[in-house]
């Protein structure tokens, strides 16, 4: 089941397990950190997982002992706007994808920076080794994380946190992920972060897509709407069953939150 | 202060204590599942507690050992559309009944599945005791949660414990559940339970009701506004005493943040 593993550029792995694509970050000699390239490939791996019938979500981990650091800033020129627009709008349409696609599960195999604390925002369930640490450097740097990160972590982890980690740079152990709801689970070693990771893979392709895609899609959406509202959505989603082309309904039920 | 005990069919127990309407869930052969009799029952109940100026509020809680298990599944024929809709819409408006309506108190005694959960989750205060726990298992029946759940999870638990109950069925102990504030209080035994319920009761039937209500409605509809628009909508509510009639306050008001 595995595909072309440079289908997607030298730094990203991507193959298929339990229906769903696997992306591995593979860009070792820098930490996993990501080029304007290696961002487009990523975004092209997730279009891939979203287009493909017989894919059911996504797993996104990483190569050696980062997950990603982020930007890789050395790449980018900083006084050239239109790169690092180019460089912004990509990494902010990796998120909205996962947001509003298929189940995603994040691997987190070391620590995450930039980016790296982005994706596993906007990620379903959240494995994480151990060791790892989450942290956003950017205010140190002058950089404004404007890559859809703050409108994630207002909503999934709350203002506090969303302060402390962007306007103090604090570093987030695995410990404390898990109690403020960054992560879901901790794990020891790679090879169990694995192991957990297609485990939770497994549950949910074993499940009634159209029902997970709008439990999904509700869980993600509905908090931020009024709640007579919301509930009115959360209606539509559970009249699902009388859609003949159920496909055609978790399209069209997506667009209702665009 | 009891009145009839079969006003509300014969597996709903209501009484008056401390000004407030207990509500006794008692299908005890079906653990406490609900039928779409039930449903409708539960509905008048609220209602009636709603509307009766002498009921301050509302417990909700269970003769034996579970809750309630949700719906009963044994008493719906899936394939009739009508009849899901019909029980699904009735369950969505006792819901929305309670957070829209009176302070509520849950005690909870024994497990809470479906919607039991859910139930709990729109309380304003949720005591339980140590051996209850919470689950939705509809997942694996590949039922969507659509009866106003998933709205008031993703406003009260947030989107990663939202997605860990309803996308993967994780099963949740009370120690757990007081940690993510799905609960506010365990207690040790169903004595204790019904003792701190008629406490928490006696709290508030004893405040002042209008500021009580007004207070549970911001609670309930602020976070999902913009901030300047819910700013407005407490100042409105902060001049309370200028109302001649504080029945007719609270209406508006209610009305207001739909």
């Amino acid at each position: 089941m595995s595909s072309e593993n440079k289908e997607f550029g030298e730094f990203i792995e991507f193959s298929i397990k339990k229906k769903f694509g696997i992306i591995n970050l593979n860009r070792v000699h820098r930490g996993n950190a990501i080029t304007t390239e290696m961002a487009k490939n990523l975004k092209k791996a997730i279009e891939f997982c979203q287009s493909s019938e017989k894919i059911r979500g996504i797993i996104l981990t990483g190569n050696g002992v980062s997950f990603t650091t982020g930007m890789d800033i050395n790449e980018i020129d900083g006084s050239d706007k239109t790169a690092v627009k180019d460089y912004e709008k990509t990494a902010a349409s990796i998120q909205e994808l996962f947001y509003y696609g298929k189940p995603v599960i994040c691997a987190i195999n070391g620590k995450a920076m930039g980016d790296g604390v982005a994706y596993t925002l906007c990620s379903d369930y959240r494995i994480a080794v151990r060791d790892c640490f989450f942290m956003m450097p950017e205010i140190n740097l002058g950089v404004f994380p404007g890559t859809g990160i703050i409108v994630l972590m207002t909503r999934v982890i709350g203002i506090p946190w969303t302060k402390k980690i962007l306007m103090f740079a604090e570093k987030i152990s695995a410990e404390k992920a898990l109690e403020i709801g960054l992560i879901d689970q901790i794990v020891e070693n790679q090879e169990e972060l694995m192991k957990v990771a297609l485990d939770k893979a497994k549950f949910l392709f074993t499940k009634n897509q159209t029902v997970l895609n709008a439990i999904k899609l509700c869980s993600n959406h509905l908090g931020d709407k009024a709640y007579n509202a919301a509930y009115e959505l959360e209606k539509i989603g559970s009249a699902w069953y009388e859609y003949e082309d159920k496909e055609q309904y978790i399209k069209n039920f997506r667009k209702k939150f665009c | 202060m009891s009145s009839n005990n079969l006003q509300f069919g014969e597996y709903i127990d209501f009484t008056i204590k401390k000004r407030f309407g207990i509500i006794t869930l008692n299908r005890l052969h079906r653990s406490n599942a609900f039928d779409i009799k039930q449903f409708e029952n539960l509905k008048q109940a609220v209602k009636y507690c709603q509307k009766d100026e002498k009921i301050r509020g509302l417990i909700l809680t269970n003769n034996g050992t579970s809750f309630s298990t949700g719906v009963d599944l044994g008493a719906i024929d899936g394939s009739d559309h009508e009849a899901v809709k019909y029980l699904e819409g009735t369950a969505a408006d006792i819901c929305k009944l309670i957070y829209n309506g009176k302070p509520a108190i849950c005690a909870i005694n024994g497990r809470a599945m479906g919607e039991g959960v859910v139930y709990s989750a729109c309380c304003d205060y949720r005591i339980a005791t140590k051996e209850s726990f919470f689950q939705m298992p509809e997942i694996f029946s590949g039922i969507f949660t659509g009866t106003g759940c998933l709205v008031i999870f993703s406003k009260i638990l947030g989107i990663p414990y939202t997605k860990k109950m309803c996308m993967f069925s994780e099963k949740i102990k009370v120690q757990k559940a007081l940690k993510i504030g799905l609960i506010d209080q365990i207690v040790n035994n169903k004595e204790d339970l019904m003792k701190a319920a008629l406490n928490k009761a006696k709290f508030l039937f004893t405040k002042n009701q209008t500021v009580l209500n007004a207070i549970k409605l911001c609670s309930n509809h602020l976070a999902d506004k913009k901030y300047h628009v819910a700013y407005h909508i407490e100042k409105e509510a902060s001049s309370w005493y200028e109302y001649s009639d504080k029945i007719e306050f609270i209406e508006n008001f209610r009305k207001k943040l739909k």
